[in-house]
């Protein structure tokens, strides 16, 4: 604080004017229309983006049953007496897994699936719908399989639920099929070669398997998306939410997910949202995480830096 | 003609605002303060709270970038 | 981080930090100068922004084009995080997007108070003070999902008590003098639209990227702290908000030539070290400062964000009592005639 002398002479001039800065004013009027067009589109492309559906969603999932289809009915046998749509067949989806050791069980082998479809009497290239109890897990099963062999199968959104009221209890007469099924082995893969792609560093892991048998021991590099993350409430989540998930889990782009769980059926739903959202190149490894580990796989209990939490959102009392 | 001079620069808010309202309220009528800001919400603040309460603004000239003289003449 | 992250967490980022620094909008000096000089420009400013994003939300919200989450209630938590909170703003001489946008203005008490800041908030999420937050908050008394909103507490619809708040508050602005600027800068009714209208887009780009809030500070701040100093998480919207809001403020001051670097005595760095550390406790304990409840948690009215305002606005009253009108007054009866 200086104190100042006394300026002699001066009258009391009028209050002036503090800015004068012309060459700068036009850089303002500039920046800030630039800013104002931005934040508009940047607000029309999120509305849009928060009402978009998945991409790819026509390749895994449908509304209603086309023409022509043929209906499966994934759930259990009690179930399927009780009541299915006329004319559903009937492919249980833990009739695809073998319970030998492994609690979640693994993909039955090729010839016992193979049967299970002529005794339904499909064939290559049949349009399929199939529909489970709305929780995902036994359509998906169904629907990976089916397409593993190369049947075009879908599920149907809602399960059992969106087919109306009508039922019935009578075993549909289908005429066996003797076709041969061939079997995709880049989609569903077993434990070995699981093995060998993560050797060559082809594939990002996907562990689907609750946060504690996560934490207990998974295979090395894996990033963890529970089964709800996938689906929920009989469809499919929103899809901000599921390209932010992604996102933090680093899945996005070229990635090549290679999807394990200790149920066949979770990594199912896995396979299902991750076709939909648009990722083309995803494995499912047909036997549980156990199974991986006894072939050899490195386990570690490090989580992966890109782990996928709710945390990633900035939200402060998250 | 300013009675004191203070030189505020570099103050966070609201010290400029706070030691001009203290250094004029100490003045007699009709004299004037000097007061340096270097902060335009300063500058906004001082003089809109010596206009409301009856002080002249004499002159505010800019010194610099971001830099200004106030002349206040307490009422 | 997807492209439309990093695009639309910049561009709302950018506009922030501009129109903040235009505006000289600070809720610090909002609260704090009815108090200390009379002065309601910024105040006003403020209650505009919420207007407008009330306003913008809700009827978001209606047409089901906007998800929403609501800040939670946790009384013990918005009662002691709010006061801290205030009386750290006042210490370290500006709210928390006043410090931020202060920092691209080149003032070296602002970045020592948001350095503060975000160790603080760091401390309370996950360091010794862990069990402070812990504690205070224990007083759940909402779910995250729904929150506990004002329509639910008085139990009325919100369009029924949306609009007569909008028009009440609406009319009281409305009636409000003109008011000079000589720095140039916005008059409040620009600064407090276009903040309200950042406000808008910023949750419908942050829900667009899964994020369903509007424009925070103390979570994304959390983040970058926490990445800074060991924890890294994912660079998210929220991050890159901030990164926006300092670049955009350091534009704005570097074209109307406001940028300068500005150094404070040692006595007041101190203070904004402690004034900055004190935000950043408090709004860690309460879920929110200035920007997340004041302005985001208000536009959905929820009860935790009135609160924790509340609060702010005594703790800073109070600290502005005992650090200015106290010691003016004394001076003013000791002063020689």
């Amino acid at each position: 604080m200086t104190v100042a002398e006394p300026q002699a002479g001066s009258a009391t001039p009028q209050p002036r004017p503090t800015r004068n800065r012309p060459r700068f004013r036009q850089w303002g009027f500039g920046l800030e229309a630039v800013l104002a067009a931005a934040l508009l589109a940047v607000s029309a492309v999120s509305v849009w983006r928060l009402n978009r559906g998945f991409p790819n969603v026509d390749a895994v999932l449908v509304s209603d049953v086309p023409a022509g289809a043929v209906l499966v009915d994934a759930r259990g046998p009690l179930a399927y007496r009780r009541g299915h749509a006329p004319g559903a067949r009937h492919l249980y989806a833990r009739n695809l897994l073998t319970f030998r050791g492994a609690i979640g069980g693994q993909l039955a082998p090729h010839d016992e699936i193979v049967a299970a479809l002529h005794r339904i009497g499909l064939h290559p290239h049949d349009t399929v719908v199939v529909y489970g109890d709305g929780s995902g897990l036994d359509a998906a099963l169904v629907t990976l399989v089916l397409q593993v062999n190369g049947v075009n199968a879908r599920v149907l959104r809602g399960g059992a639920s969106s087919l109306g009221a009508n039922r019935s209890s009578d075993v549909p007469r289908v005429t066996p099929s003797s076709a041969s099924f061939t079997r995709n082995a880049r989609l569903l893969v077993t434990a070995k070669d699981s093995l060998s792609h993560i050797a060559e560093n082809a594939v990002a892991p996907l562990d689907v398997r609750s946060d504690s048998a996560y934490e207990k021991g998974h295979v090395a590099n894996a990033v963890q998306m529970p089964p709800s993350a996938f689906w929920g409430a009989g469809r499919l989540p929103r899809y901000a939410d599921f390209n932010a998930m992604l996102a933090a889990a680093r899945l996005t782009g070229d990635t090549h997910p290679l999807v394990y769980s200790d149920d066949l059926r979770s990594a199912a739903l896995a396979w299902l949202a991750l076709t939909a959202y648009g990722i083309s190149h995803v494995h499912v490894v047909s036997a549980p995480f156990a199974s991986l580990e006894q072939a050899g796989a490195s386990v570690t209990t490090t989580a992966a830096s890109a782990a996928v939490s709710r945390r990633s959102q900035s939200l402060c009392w998250k | 003609m300013a009675a004191q001079t203070i030189d505020m620069r570099g103050e966070i808010c609201p010290y400029p605002l706070f030691e001009t309202r203290k250094h004029l309220e100490a003045l007699g009528s009709g004299e004037e303060l000097e007061v340096y800001v270097d902060y335009p919400l300063a500058l906004d603040n001082i003089t809109r709270w010596a206009e409301n309460n009856g002080h002249t603004v004499v002159e505010v000239v800019e010194e610099g970038d971001s830099e200004w003289r106030i002349v206040l003449r307490k009422s | 981080m997807t492209t439309f992250t990093l695009i639309s967490g910049l561009i709302v980022g950018l506009a922030f930090g501009y129109a903040l620094q235009r505006g000289r909008f600070c809720t610090n000096t909002g609260f704090r100068d009815i108090l200390l000089s009379g002065d309601s420009t910024l105040f006003r400013a403020w209650a505009l922004a919420v207007l407008v994003q009330l306003v913008g939300v809700t009827l978001l919200h209606a047409m089901g084009a906007l998800p929403i989450t609501v800040p939670p209630l946790w009384l013990g938590a918005n009662v002691v995080g709010g006061l801290a909170f205030g009386v750290g703003m006042v210490l370290a001489g500006g709210c928390s997007s006043g410090t931020c946008y202060r920092v691209g203005e080149g003032l070296a008490g602002s970045l020592l108070a948001l350095i503060a800041f975000g160790l603080g908030v760091v401390v309370t999420d996950h360091g010794i003070l862990l069990p402070l937050e812990r504690g205070l908050r224990a007083a759940t008394v909402s779910d995250t999902r729904i929150g506990a909103t004002l329509p639910e507490f008085l139990h009325l619809p919100t369009w029924v008590l949306v609009p007569p708040l909008a028009l009440v508050t609406g009319a009281w602005l409305w009636r409000s003098g003109v008011t000079r600027y000589r720095s140039g800068g916005w008059p409040w009714q620009v600064s407090g639209t276009a903040l309200g209208l950042v406000g808008v887009a910023g949750w419908l780009s942050s829900a667009a990227t899964g994020r369903d809030f509007g424009l925070s500070m103390t979570g994304p701040l959390r983040t970058w702290f926490a990445s800074l100093l060991g924890t890294p998480s994912a660079l998210d919207w929220g991050s890159l908000l901030i990164a926006g809001l300092l670049a955009g403020s350091f534009l704005s001051a570097l074209i109307h030539g406001e940028l300068r670097w500005r150094v404070p005595k040692g006595q007041r760095l101190l203070q904004s070290l402690v004034g900055g550390s004190l935000m950043g406790v408090g709004a860690q304990v309460a879920g929110g400062c200035t920007i997340g409840h004041s302005l985001t948690g208000l536009s959905v009215l929820s009860l935790g964000s009135i609160v924790t305002t509340a609060f702010i606005l005594f703790g800073a009253w109070g600290a502005g009592y005992f650090m200015f009108i106290r010691p003016m007054r004394r001076a003013m009866h000791g002063a020689p005639s």
